[in-house]
């Protein structure tokens, strides 16, 4: 795969035939994720705008750790999620590393993504320094050879360990409708970003996807929105 | 999000698909026959004609209406011969079924085409026209018909209108003949007559005037004759006494000169000379003639004068007759003058009261001169009217249906050669849009089942009022897991469109020649590509 150096890439690549994330402040570099040299400058700003007002938000009321979710999967949750952690662990001054937690055992995309395909399938989670800077990653829970979930307490207990050696723990859950984890996790973070992708989502769907806990939900990540004057669609 | 969506619209397209195609594809080609007529007004007699036409021919509102006089019990009956042959006798069924099978369009304001669609190109031809000329026939015999009875109509107000007119005729004639003479129209010549009869009065008035002093002239003459017994010697002398004086003149003027021839010869002679004896023998001749002469004389005067009176008495006896014949005569004259002058005096009262008549009668002839008038006035019309109805009777009768209908076949229905159907396409897209819109359909329902999308930042505002709402451009939408049985699902909802559709392509393509038709669908095809 050729990688551009120069330029960021916002936007769906095809790799291999097969469709892979990419994030405005990384590239995809041979099946990896690595930083991006020039980020997009909109989307970037979208995530520090978005991690400006959580470091705020966390300072006033004093929470670690957060779970980016969606509705549904393929709306751009893990992308969401790595592009947060990025942009918070670019902010100057802050103290401490930025954990990214892949909550989603059945896809494992952020592990794959950033340590690479032996690392996903590594039976046991891993805590992992990334290329970004500041950014750590707890892999993704093994799975157990079938359907099953992990306990509350399993996760709340994990996360309470993080984030004391982390001051910011982003966990990228799955898909809150289509996989029970998502609802395991989005009961044990402390506040929720939520992704949606404009024109897919549903309102009822979020409505399911949010539940009793809106209140936490800390900030909305609208994936998609102004599409159309993206470079890469007019080139298309 | 149509790609997503697709199979929403795929399935019912396909669904729809397949039945249309079979059923165009099972349709038999048909042919349109179309005739034009142009609609104009009908002139009778011409475009300056003053005749009256019949009913009312403006082209809009005649094609307003023709649609329905075209599709008549009448007009259809002459097409089922054509159309349904085997129909031994035509009910109203069958008749609506023909109407509807044709079709009327209107082509501007003044213009319109019947068209007949059938299977067969010479029975649509054929149709058409058969249609047109029984409708023409139809159009021009209902147009007759109401000339006629207006002609009919007319023909009887105008005998209505003659006896009116006699009637006031016989009264006027019976009215001038009662005043006559005191009737409006002799006003000028009593005028006239009256101002003749007053000269003439005048003139009999001078007239018996003259008449009357010549009458008593001629009394007074009479009076003053009766008085002279003899009449005044008159001076005038006889003939005899003329003679009788000339020749004592000539007797007395040869005395004297014997006398004075015998004094000379005396003088210078003596008496004895044979001179003087001659001169005195020849005066004492003229003497003696002068002496017989002077008897005769006197003897003639008196007799004369016997004569003269006795004259004088007959002349006055016949100037006294004279004078009574003038005067009875002059009598008679006046006695006449004054009878005329009184038939004059006479006939001026007569004529004056007639003159003073002439008012009244005037007025009593007035409505009665109205009354005829009016009458003549209403009859002339009526004629008028009665001899434009035949005129236009007879254009009717003997105009050429296109001419008298104002309906003008600019063109027959040919024999059509290009099909005009069936709208083969038309159902095919058709289904497709129909399709389409049950796809649309399904996907509301879907959406309002399934909720809103989020469409805009606002939406998440509204929802997450406490949250900043980022929004990026579409990043790292990866790919989504799906389970088997969505993927068989989907297999065969593929498996389904693809057969439908090749199944619809398979028809057409075996409809229009382009692959072999199969035996059992033989039959299945309507014919025609």
């Amino acid at each position: 795969v050729k990688v551009p150096t120069t330029t960021s890439l916002a936007l769906r690549r095809r790799i291999d035939g097969k469709a892979e994330p990419t994030a405005a402040l990384a590239l995809v570099d041979q099946g990896r994720l690595v930083p991006a040299s020039s980020p997009e400058a909109r989307t970037a700003d979208g995530y520090l705008r978005l991690s400006a007002h959580i470091l705020l938000e966390a300072e006033r009321h004093g929470f670690r750790t957060m779970g980016v979710f969606s509705a549904q999967e393929g709306e751009g949750k893990t992308t969401a999620a790595i592009n947060l952690a990025v942009s918070l662990g670019r902010a100057k001054g802050r103290e401490g590393r930025v954990l990214l937690v892949d909550g989603d055992a059945r896809g494992r995309t952020l592990t794959r993504l950033l340590c690479g395909e032996e690392a996903a399938e590594h039976p046991y989670p891993m805590l992992a320094a990334t290329s970004f800077e500041g950014v750590d990653l707890l892999t993704a829970p093994a799975g157990n050879g079938g359907p099953a979930i992990h306990a509350p307490t399993a996760w709340l207990e994990t996360l309470r360990e993080l984030s004391a050696r982390y001051p910011q723990v982003v966990v990228d859950c799955p898909a809150i409708l289509a996989d029970p984890e998502g609802v395991v996790l989005r009961e044990c973070v402390e506040a929720l970003v939520l992704v949606v992708e404009m024109g897919r989502t549903t309102r009822k769907a979020i409505e399911q996807a949010v539940g009793s806990v809106g209140r936490r939900v800390i900030g909305v990540i609208l994936n998609g929105a102004d599409d159309k004057k993206t470079p890469l669609r007019k080139k298309a | 999000m149509l790609w997503r969506r697709r199979w929403t619209f795929l399935v019912p397209v396909a669904t729809l698909l397949l039945p249309a195609t079979l059923y165009a594809v099972s349709l038999a080609d048909v042919y349109d026959a179309k005739a034009t007529v142009l609609v104009r007004e009908v002139e009778p007699g011409g475009a300056d004609s003053p005749l009256p036409r019949e009913g009312t021919d403006r082209p809009d509102e005649v094609m307003a209406t023709v649609r329905d006089r075209i599709f008549t019990r009448n007009n259809l009956q002459s097409v089922v011969p054509i159309l349904a042959p085997q129909a031994e006798t035509p009910d109203p069924r069958l008749l609506e079924s023909l109407a509807k099978s044709f079709a009327w369009e209107e082509i501007g304001i003044s213009s319109f085409q019947l068209i007949h669609t059938n299977t067969s190109p010479d029975r649509a031809a054929l149709a058409v026209n058969t249609l047109l000329q029984a409708f023409l026939d139809h159009e021009r015999a209902e147009r007759l018909r109401r000339a006629e009875r207006s002609r009919d109509f007319h023909a009887k107000d105008e005998k209505k209108a003659k006896e009116r007119y006699d009637a006031a005729l016989a009264r006027r004639n019976e009215y001038r003949a009662e005043h006559d003479a005191t009737l409006p129209d002799r006003k000028e010549g009593i005028t006239s007559e009256l101002a003749r009869r007053q000269t003439q009065i005048s003139t009999q008035i001078g007239l018996i005037s003259g008449q009357r002093s010549r009458v008593q002239m001629l009394d007074d003459q009479l009076v003053l004759q009766a008085n002279q017994i003899t009449p005044a010697a008159t001076g005038q002398t006889s003939v005899l006494e003329e003679t009788l004086r000339m020749q004592l003149a000539e007797v007395n003027r040869a005395l004297k000169a014997g006398e004075q021839a015998l004094a000379e010869a005396l003088a210078t002679k003596t008496e004895k000379h044979p001179d003087v004896i001659r001169l005195r023998s020849a005066v004492e001749v003229h003497r003696a003639a002068v002496s017989t002469t002077m008897a005769a004389l006197e003897k003639e005067r008196r007799e004369a004068q016997t004569r003269v009176r006795e004259s004088s008495q007959a002349q006055l006896e016949r100037r006294r007759k004279m004078l009574q014949s003038f005067r009875d005569s002059a009598q008679a004259a006046l006695e006449q003058a004054e009878e005329t002058l009184r038939s004059h005096q006479d006939r001026v009262v007569e004529l004056q009261g007639h003159l003073a008549k002439i008012p009244e009668t005037a007025r009593g002839l007035e409505p009665i001169e109205r009354e005829l008038e009016e009458a003549e006035k209403l009859l002339r019309a009526r004629e008028d009217a009665h001899r434009d109805a035949r005129l236009v009777v007879d254009y009717y009768a003997e105009g050429e249906p296109s001419e008298v209908t104002g309906f003008s076949v600019t063109a027959w229905a040919a024999v059509p050669v290009e099909t005009s159907g069936p709208g083969r396409m038309r159902y095919l897209l058709t289904a497709i849009g129909l399709g389409l819109l049950i796809g649309y359909g399904l996907l509301v329902l879907r959406h309002r089942h399934e909720g809103a999308t989020i469409a805009s930042p606002d939406d998440l505002a509204g929802l997450f009022p406490a949250a900043v709402v980022v929004s990026v451009p579409l990043l790292g939408s990866g790919k989504r897991r799906t389970s088997w049985r969505s993927r068989f699902a989907e297999l065969g909802t593929l498996a389904y469109v693809v057969l439908v559709l090749g199944a619809s392509v398979f028809l057409i393509a075996a409809h229009k020649g382009w692959v072999a038709k199969p035996e059992f669908l033989q039959g299945f095809f309507g014919g025609g590509a």
